[in-house]
């Protein structure tokens, strides 16, 4: 369960203050599955930083009972200087699980073969994302943060992607940010609109689309 | 469901401490980890370094008290290696805590992304291995004196434990504030390095609080790090007795800057984050 309660965020460039969100209370309950909905600049990415922690409101409180993983296929965590097998021993070691376990099952999902053994800024930006979203799938976080990226590398480890994604559905939760229906569809069950700083009730995922269109159309 | 949950709700208060400080625990040892390697095996010669630059200050010393003709040492009896060693190994340790802690946010932006890693723990977790590694150094550095037959052992072995942990807070407190001070403000790096200058003479490096005129020394003794090297001192040398240094006013020092430090990055978190 995520409980958000009141938050506010607010950035500020020079005097000029910007509030993204606007006192937000929402809880998301355990077996959800949401998509937000929200123009470019609504603040959705900014609700999905705030609910990992990896920024904090500047009002309010975020209460989580479940493990959230951060968003995926984020790679920036990663030390240019240690191989890729340093790399993900140490984060293995942050969410105290067992490095082995997570590095045979990295090995076994992202298929670097060699290039675990070099230093991460040697990589490719698509073996970057590779390695990043097959550790955040080993990590089994109870619910999946998306922001937009379902997928990542060539065709067919993109399928890999989605599929184990998919499958993944099963055990954990997922919140998503997507422009795309169709990818709104295959993972969520509901959603909900973010505008003007607010978040609108969560529905079910063919109402919320067909009000959303309906609202961005007028 | 029994994986380790971010952070625990129920069940009760006890349950969420506990689970919190384990958390803490492991994310430091891990850091500890990371920091061994990128500090010291990205780069063969980096535990060289950690002897290497305090040795390479006391060789220049050396080179311009024999060039001054001050073969001699302060203090009576003592070869003047010895003597540099007493002044250049203690202030050494306070520096590299603190100049190893001050980096630690700046160095470590991208870890923020794992929101299990706080402010807080990228700044204990160099704390720890800079103390350990530099409280190693000195231990070495003045085995090795003592095989030369240029130091003997210490007089006042607790008194020296004492100085050092004076010297580690002072660097806990001066790297505390700098790591959240660095953020804050892009003006800051240029005092900072200002005052490393201004610390690095006026320490007592090169200079026993007895032999400057009194005036001087009062001045000096504003120097929070030169108590802990006249304590060091006199912890060591034999014969040796302090009238300048203090225990109380450098630990004020420390627990002031750590308090300014700790209470700045509570108040900055959000922005910090955002960096």
């Amino acid at each position: 369960m995520i409980q958000l309660d009141a938050i506010t965020k607010e950035y500020r460039q020079g005097s000029i203050r910007k509030r993204v969100l606007d006192a937000i209370t929402h809880t998301f309950e355990p077996g959800c599955r949401v998509g937000i909905l929200g123009a470019n600049g609504s603040g959705k990415s900014t609700l999905l930083r705030l609910i990992a922690g990896t920024e904090l409101p500047t009002r309010g409180s975020i209460r989580r009972t479940r493990r959230v993983s951060w968003r995926l296929g984020l790679t920036s965590g990663f030390h240019g200087s240690l191989s890729g097998y340093e790399n993900l021993r140490f984060v293995a070691r942050i969410y105290g699980e067992n490095p082995k376990g997570i590095v045979r099952y990295v090995e076994d999902f992202a298929q670097l073969g060699d290039a675990f053994r070099y230093p991460v800024k040697t990589y490719s930006t698509g073996m970057r994302a590779r390695l990043a979203f097959a550790l955040s799938l080993a990590l089994h976080f109870d619910i999946y943060l998306i922001d937009e990226t379902t997928a990542v590398g060539d065709p067919s480890f993109q399928k890999r992607c989605r599929d184990e994604l998919q499958n993944r559905l099963k055990t954990s939760d997922i919140i998503m940010v997507s422009h795309s229906f169709s990818t709104l569809r295959q993972y969520c069950t509901h959603a909900a609109h973010l505008s003007g700083g607010r978040l609108g009730p969560v529905e079910p995922l063919p109402e919320a689309v067909r009000r959303y269109q309906e609202k961005t159309a007028s | 469901m029994n994986r380790p949950f971010q952070d625990l709700s129920p069940p009760g208060r006890k349950g969420r401490l506990s689970a919190a400080f384990q958390i803490q625990a492991r994310v430091i040892g891990a850091l500890i980890l990371r920091e061994i390697k990128t500090r010291f095996w990205r780069n063969r010669f980096g535990y060289l370094w950690a002897f290497g630059e305090p040795a390479l200050h006391l060789l220049i010393w050396m080179g311009v008290f024999h060039a001054l003709h001050q073969n001699r040492s302060a203090i009576h009896g003592d070869h003047p290696l010895h003597f540099l060693a007493m002044g250049i190994i203690p202030f050494f340790l306070f520096r590299r805590v603190a100049a190893f802690m001050s980096r630690a946010i700046s160095a470590n932006q991208a870890l923020l992304d794992y929101p299990l890693v706080r402010h807080i723990d990228l700044m204990l977790a160099r704390f720890l291995l800079e103390s350990a590694t530099m409280l190693a150094v000195g231990f070495i550095a003045f085995l090795i004196l003592g095989q030369l037959g240029i130091a003997g052992p210490p007089r006042d072995l607790l008194g020296l434990l004492e100085a050092s942990g004076l010297l580690i807070l002072l660097g806990l407190g001066f790297g505390a504030f700098n790591a959240v001070a660095t953020m804050l403000s892009p003006a800051y790096d240029k005092v900072l390095a200002a005052s490393w200058r201004v610390l690095y003479f006026t320490s007592g490096i090169y200079f026993l609080g007895e032999s400057l005129p009194p005036a001087i020394l009062r001045l000096v003794s504003f120097n929070p790090v030169f108590h802990g090297i006249e304590a060091f001192r006199e912890a060591y040398a034999t014969g040796y007795q302090s009238s300048a240094a203090t225990v109380i006013y450098p630990l004020v020092w420390a627990a002031v800057l750590l308090l300014l430090g700790l209470i700045m990055e509570r108040a900055a978190r959000h922005h910090l984050r955002e960096a």
